[in-house]
């Protein structure tokens, strides 16, 4: 076809499938694999390999893990009586890079969307339930969308009358933001979540 | 607010083409065909971030280019603003005010506030009440920004609950009553930012209306949704989920909103005559200037496509007259013939003669 040797053409094929790499970057990628030493590649399949095998998701949280439970399931200093309710894996990290989170995590996998054909079913939400007996405070951190108001006004009315406090992020402007770059919307809701000072 | 020059480049038939503008009445003449519309049509896309023939920009760049400019030099009193539209394939529109791009497009709406007329705003008095909706929102989109969010924010809330209506198997309505809480506070902002509208824009509406044909009464008709709050809207909603689920579909709410046109106690979608009709629209299009004005303290450019299909002469000469005494007026015509003799002498109108170039300009 074009003259490469017909391994040379699968490993392009195969690269070129990644998010963001056209035939050219694969191409490209294919021949600095062919320059590489054969233990840098043997490295690499074995990475691989071990990703599809290693990683999954916690039996517990749904975060990525490797093994039964994630890193932050089976670490014993983290608060387990407080739970962060969040929609994606991509939530976790984002929470994590904060800091200042010390308690558990939930991911549900998505909001209720009827228009996209999420129902409540199609969410990790039975198993939180079951998760919330020895919990004192469940943080609802969908995002402030309003299918994920609709998920987290779901889950309350789901534990309705479970001893436990719930809590939903507030929402407000941004820090170092101008009132005057502020949207509509943002400055409403931090209007209506206003404090005591 | 009037508009002094305006730019094409790479839309529809116009490669690069300027279109000077003055004070008071423009006219643009030419054939069916001519690129008349086109014009109309940028100018609206300045003002509203769309264009009223189609919802797809593609379609708007001239044929075998990627993308197309619209600029528009603005003046108010001594403020001179220059407003750009720019689309390209694959791309997002960019509006930018003066160089400074906005960062969204709502932040365009009422900067620059026109009313356009065409010929299918006759379907305003005989069609359905989808479009009197449409129409209102469209009024109210421009001069209210909390009414705008709010309205997207709804027939978001309306979609999904209606899609969750069509997915519910059993009796079990949980799946659709947890949409209910958020779409009863919409629903509640909506009819009260709408019946305090129709209070001022009707008294507006009558005067625009008593100064075209003081011997008949004409007034909207739209009987405000009786909710003291969002929880009385829940309760009907409540009462309303043996409907809903049987018809599938949320049957509470302003997207249900009737507005009548009633013209001497009858209404005009079954009772008016064409004449009265096309009066009607031209007192609708009047008060919605006079609303625009009186809320954003700009004056409106008036945009009267193929002005003789909807009115006879001497009805034009008035409505002309009557408009371009307050706003900057651009007319497009097949003729002026029928705007009766002397018309130019009377109105000394900046003329804009298609086709340019020859070249045809097919819609
Ligand atoms: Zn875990």
């Amino acid at each position: 076809m074009n003259g490469l040797p017909p391994s040379l053409n699968r490993i392009v094929t195969e690269l070129s499938r990644f998010p963001g790499i056209g035939k050219k970057t694969a191409q490209r990628l294919a021949f600095h694999l062919l320059d590489t030493s054969r233990e840098s590649v043997e490295e690499l399949a074995e990475a691989l390999l071990s990703l599809k095998a290693n990683v999954r998701e916690c039996r517990r949280c749904h975060h990525i893990a490797e093994g039964e439970l994630c890193a932050i399931c089976s670490d014993t200093r983290r608060d387990s009586a407080t739970i962060c309710v969040v929609e994606r894996v991509l939530d976790v990290l984002i929470f994590e890079r904060m800091g200042e989170y010390k308690g558990l995590y939930h991911v549900l996998g998505g909001v209720i969307s009827p228009l996209d054909g999420i129902t409540p079913d199609d969410l990790h939400i039975s198993d939180l339930i079951e998760r919330l007996a020895d919990v004192k405070e469940m943080i609802i951190a969908t995002h402030p969308s309003m299918e994920g108001d609709t998920t987290a006004l779901f889950i309350a009315q789901q534990v309705q009358g479970l001893p436990l406090k719930i809590t939903r992020l507030a929402r407000g402007i941004p820090m170092g933001t101008n009132l005057e770059f502020t949207n509509e919307a943002t400055l409403a809701s931090a209007f209506t979540a206003r404090v005591d000072l | 607010m009037q508009l002094e020059e305006l730019y094409l480049s790479n839309f529809r038939c116009y490669h690069d083409r300027r279109f000077p503008f003055s004070e008071g009445v423009n006219i643009i003449i030419g054939p069916n065909g001519a690129g008349k519309t086109t014009i109309l049509e940028a100018i609206h896309l300045l003002s509203l971030t769309r264009s009223f023939r189609t919802h797809d920009d593609r379609h708007l760049i001239e044929r075998g280019n990627t993308s197309y400019i619209i600029r528009g030099q603005l003046s108010d009193q001594d403020n001179k603003i220059l407003v750009q539209n720019t689309f390209m394939i694959g791309g997002r529109k960019q509006i930018s005010i003066d160089g400074i791009a906005l960062s969204s497009k709502k932040e365009m709406l009422g900067r620059f506030p026109v009313v356009i007329m065409v010929p299918e705003d006759l379907e305003l008095a005989r069609g359905p009440d989808s479009l009197r909706r449409a129409f209102i929102d469209r009024v109210l989109a421009v001069t209210d920004k909390k009414y705008l969010n709010e309205l997207l924010k709804y027939r978001r809330l309306l979609k999904q609950r209606n899609a969750a209506l069509r997915q519910v198997t059993a009796r079990d309505y949980s799946a659709v009553n947890i949409w209910d809480a958020a779409f009863a506070d919409s629903a509640h902002a909506i009819w009260r930012i709408r019946a305090a509208f129709f209070g001022e824009y009707c008294s507006i509406f009558s005067s625009a209306w008593s100064q075209q044909r003081p011997e008949i009464s004409a007034s909207i008709d739209y009987i405000p949704v009786e909710y003291e709050n969002a929880s009385a809207v829940r309760e009907a909603m409540e009462r309303s989920v043996e409907t809903d689920l049987q018809t599938r579909r949320t049957n509470i709410g302003p997207h249900r909103d009737k507005i009548g046109f009633i013209l001497d106690g009858n209404n005009l979608r079954f009772y008016g005559s064409l004449g009265e009709q096309k009066l009607f629209i031209i007192a609708l299009k009047i008060a919605e200037a006079r609303y625009l004005e009186t809320i954003l303290g700009t004056a409106p450019v008036m945009l009267l496509d193929d002005l003789p299909a909807t009115l006879d002469a001497e009805r034009s000469r008035r409505v002309i007259e009557e408009l371009s005494d307050a706003y900057q007026t651009i007319i497009s015509a097949t003729t002026t013939d029928s705007f009766g003799r002397g018309w130019e002498t009377a109105f000394k109108p900046n003329r804009i003669s298609l086709p340019v170039e020859g070249e045809a300009c097919p819609a």
